[in-house]
């Protein structure tokens, strides 16, 4: 004798999908405002610090939007992995990557060649970088079975520990004795909004999301992708090369996460530290999913986290909460979302038998 | 020629480096045996330093330290449990959010309690072994080591023959091979799994103490640098065998032992910078060695998979 539970599915309306995301971010949010009393700041007085960081004003807005867009970037190309159920941990080293070679690249062609060009020239080596470094791990999966998610975040740390080596070494910038970066980078992504930091990048991120969309819903390329990650044993039979299709997808989300990390060189910071990601590859995943890995619901879900990483950020400074405080509530967000959905999609009922 | 004593303290320290991977990997194969991943072991990690650290620091009792960060695993554990055992949400997704929840939270609550700075708490104190100490080379390697290493030493002993030579150890096997059977041969698999996924977390909670109060003795962001998932990886390595995932860890210990050992050699020999260098040769023996098993390596038949009864 004993409690069993059973699941019986049910239909979700589809604005569910949008409420779902939101409950969970306001459960989220009730227990940051609990961490946040239990620190010593009224939670009140922290929410508007956090509102009027993350879209207090111009200034504030299109800096969200600039953290919005590696956000956004990552969480497109982990779509494309994570239909094809590949388990793609390693944005943040394909990002790392994407930065080091973006790096290189630039501080190689600036001094001979236009910024344009030499633009241009980075973001295609930080792409290809970042496909090479996913790719391998995709690679080894497809044909020896290895598992992508150890694999990846241990590269992750690989990637890591390569920027730390860099920064003193082959990278380093012989005038900064105390702060390991890199010489400085002239050739400059364009602002878009002048007296803010919102730049050109932000518009890709998002022409890219919108050509996700028609790649993983418009082309055969992208329904050979969503039956292997829906049914293999189908896609096998339908005689679809699912190798390629790991690989592939590997690729196309490193190459994703190398350019958002080679954006953010050139657009944002403008040199290269060891500070570049600080675990953006990894809120990437959860904003993937909580966009439900389609890329035009990724757009809102990226443009969320950014809002959140902002408002924490400056919710630190404002009032010294630290920030971890946003990876916390990351943490509960994702848990949550995950928690509601099961109760969303299923009727629970507990039997004794 | 290596000094003796200098090989002799690459071993101790390569066993030292080895034990936190090798308590979360025991963890994760028993889980894993089970039919359940869980990909949160490094947020369990996290969050069993940093018990570990303050309650050490409040109380001065070392003891304190780790059980109360094996007490923070199991909450963290009945957490993956149960959404990965009765709400059936896919354990890849379901640990990875343990991961996050626990990187971010002990992180968040260390700087909310002690600010900015380091603080330093006294380390477990190594004890020596008498007699066994005493053996050349070997003996201060081995036997000059912190009580939670004895007690590893027995333990993954004890955890393989109770996995291959009991019944418990049959009915968690035959639970993550083809659970249906099991439970037609009248094993609860749900008990057994959530009792694998406990003791797994657990263990992760017990890692993480040891890797603050033995290894390192303070605390800060990302105390783990990727251990929790080096320890999975070392799992794959090992085939789901406690000795074996034993073995890969003590790989692991030994390259990073002799990357800290070249470090200071680099460093007096005038090429500082050679360390970060040396610091990537952990991470790349573990991928080298996961590539190098890999076509023996194969997972648990319903690893992943969730039961329901029909």
């Amino acid at each position: 004798m004993g409690l069993e539970i059973k699941f019986i599915e049910r239909e979700l309306h589809p604005i569910m999908y949008i409420i779902v995301p939101l409950g969970a971010f306001s459960l989220a949010f009730l227990c940051g405002g609990v961490l946040m009393s239990w620190a010593g700041v009224n939670p009140i007085s922290g929410y508007e610090a956090f509102i009027s960081g993350a879209i207090g004003s111009p200034v504030k807005f299109a800096d969200t939007l600039v953290r919005t867009t590696s956000f956004l970037l990552m969480g497109v190309g982990l779509a494309f992995a994570l239909r094809a159920r590949v388990f793609n941990i390693g944005a943040e080293g394909q990002y790392i990557m994407g930065a080091i070679v973006g790096t290189w690249v630039a501080l190689l062609l600036q001094e001979n060649l236009p910024p344009s060009i030499t633009i241009i020239a980075s973001l295609t080596m930080a792409m290809i970088i970042g496909g090479l470094w996913a790719g391998f791990a995709g690679y080894l999966k497809a044909t020896l079975g290895i598992n992508e998610v150890v694999l990846t975040v241990i590269m992750n740390w690989l990637a890591f520990k390569l920027l730390q080596w860099l920064l003193r070494g082959p990278l380093k910038n012989p005038l900064s004795e105390m702060w390991p970066m890199s010489p400085p980078i002239q050739a400059k992504i364009p602002v878009i909004i002048s007296g803010t930091r919102l730049h050109l990048g932000f518009i890709l991120a998002v022409l890219i999301a919108i050509g996700g969309y028609f790649l993983m819903f418009k082309t055969n390329y992208g329904f050979k992708l969503r039956v292997a990650g829906m049914n293999p044993d189908a896609a096998k039979y339908a005689g679809y090369d699912v190798r390629k299709i790991i690989i592939s997808s590997m690729i196309l989300s490193g190459s994703l996460a190398g350019l958002a990390g080679a954006i953010e060189v050139l657009a944002v910071y403008h040199f290269l530290y060891e500070g570049i990601s600080i675990g953006l590859g990894y809120t990437s995943i959860i904003v993937a999913l909580v966009g439900k890995l389609h890329p035009l619901a990724i757009i809102p879900s990226a443009l969320m986290f950014g809002a959140l990483y902002n408002g924490v950020v400056y919710l630190q400074s404002a009032l010294g909460v630290s920030y971890t405080l946003s990876k916390a509530m990351e943490g509960m967000i994702y848990l949550f979302v995950l928690i509601s959905e099961v109760f969303l999609k299923y009727k629970i009922r507990i039997i004794r038998r | 020629m290596i000094p003796l004593e200098t090989l002799s303290s690459i071993i101790n320290l390569a066993i030292a480096m080895s034990t936190p991977l090798a308590l979360a990997g025991l963890g994760e194969v028993y889980s894993e045996r089970s039919g359940v991943l869980n990909l949160g072991v490094e947020g369990i990690m996290l969050m069993g330093a940093f018990t570990a650290f303050h309650f050490t620091y409040i109380t001065g009792n070392l003891i304190v330290g780790y059980f109360t960060a094996i007490l923070v695993g199991l909450i963290l554990g009945l957490i993956k449990a149960t959404l990965s055992i009765s709400l059936k949400v896919n354990q890849v997704i379901a640990g990875m959010g343990i991961y996050f929840l626990g990187f971010g939270l002990s992180d968040f609550l260390y700087r909310t309690i002690y600010g900015a700075e380091y603080v330093t708490i006294q380390k477990s104190i190594q004890v020596p072994i008498p007699i066994l100490s005493s053996i050349p080379v070997i003996g201060p390697a081995l036997f000059k080591q912190y009580p939670a290493i004895y007690l590893t030493y027995m333990l993954l002993p004890l955890a393989w023959f109770i996995l291959y030579r009991t019944r418990w150890g049959l009915a968690l096997r035959a639970v993550g091979e083809n659970p249906r059977v099991a439970d037609t041969l009248g094993v609860n698999v749900f008990h057994v799994r959530y009792l694998a996924v406990l003791f797994g977390s657990a263990m992760a909670g017990f890692a993480g103490a040891f890797l603050c109060l033995g290894v390192v003795g303070l605390f800060y962001e990302n105390l783990t640098f990727g251990m929790g998932f080096i320890a999975i990886g070392l799992v794959y390595f090992g085939k789901w065998d406690p000795l074996r995932m034993w073995a890969g860890s003590l790989i692991f210990g030994t390259a990073w032992s002799i990357s800290t050992f070249l470090q200071d050699y680099f460093t007096k020999a005038g090429y500082p910078t050679a360390t970060y260098f040396l610091l990537m040769i952990p991470y790349i023996v573990v991928i080298i060695s996961l590539i190098a098993v890999s076509r023996k390596a194969k997972a648990p038949a319903s690893l992943t998979i969730p039961y329901t009864r029909e």
